[in-house]
């Protein structure tokens, strides 16, 4: 692997992260446009991030909703007893 | 300093969030909703120390952790941690062997992504060791920056780095497991 891949891996996930100085994410962004192999690595990391995020989000129950509301509000009526 | 009036319109709507969240720590919808109104009940007690204008949900996510951490983390069982000695980064990308073959990888690519369904991830989350897991759901799924992670865990800011970095490695290999046993990895790649 060329020096510039291994440089731009290794800061992968801080520039998919968003935490990377702007002066260092467009180093990457520069390898990016001109490495197939780095661009594609990169991409499935992005792919794979926006696959787990969708399958981990939950249905919130609606009468759990309720019952938090109602345990604030007899909270609430307590302390202005 | 916050208006324990505006509580239920501020925080509220972070309930969707934070069961979410409960959910991957808890493993179970009984003990995540115990969880959350735990969580909300101590945050609107509190609620006149937090500092209005400053991160709202970061807040609620330092009470949910705390919470759980405390009083529910004795009862679980802990996954072993393996040895993540050998495990390289873009550990899924490579393993579908992309770098020389880059169109029938994109093809692999799809056939991965697409057909790990939701329990397969659920389940590889929940089963990371809770060190790694906290880290990760705090980044993955709820999108907060490393700096907000450390505030949140507590933890050094290069600690949360090394801690999702390691996790989202485990979280890879897991899933490569799942794609095996379903048949998604192309013919020819060796399971590690």
């Amino acid at each position: 692997m060329k020096p510039a891949c291994e440089q731009a891996l290794e800061e992968i996930y801080l520039y998919i992260d968003h935490e990377l100085t702007w002066w260092r994410r467009r180093r990457i962004r520069r390898h990016l446009a001109n490495c197939t192999p780095c661009l594609e690595g990169y991409t499935f990391e992005q792919r794979l991030r926006v696959v787990v995020k969708e399958c981990l989000s939950e249905e919130v129950p609606p009468e759990f909703l309720d019952r938090i509301q109602q345990a604030i509000q007899r909270e609430r009526g307590i302390v202005l007893e | 300093m916050a208006d324990q009036a505006n509580f239920e319109r501020d925080a509220m709507p972070y309930v969707g969030q934070l069961y979410a969240a409960a959910m991957r720590m808890t493993r179970n919808p009984a003990d995540a909703e115990d969880l959350v109104q735990e969580t909300m009940l101590k945050a609107y007690r509190a609620y006149d120390t937090f500092q209005e204008g400053t991160n709202l949900k970061a807040w609620l996510y330092r009470i949910l952790t705390n919470t759980y951490i405390n009083r529910y983390r004795k009862a679980q069982r802990r996954p072993t941690e393996t040895d993540l000695g050998e495990v390289e980064d873009l550990y899924l990308y490579r393993r579908l062997g992309s770098e020389d073959t880059a169109e029938m990888s994109r093809s692999a690519e799809d056939q991965l992504l697409e057909g790990l369904v939701e329990s397969d991830i659920k389940e590889a989350v929940e089963a990371l060791p809770e060190h790694f897991r906290l880290p990760v759901l705090l980044a993955d799924l709820e999108g907060f920056s490393y700096k907000e992670i450390a505030e949140i865990l507590d933890i050094p800011i290069g600690t949360v780095m090394s801690r999702l970095h390691r996790g989202r490695k485990q979280l890879q290999r897991a899933l490569w497991e799942f794609a095996s046993r379903r048949g998604l990895v192309p013919e020819g790649a060796e399971a590690p």
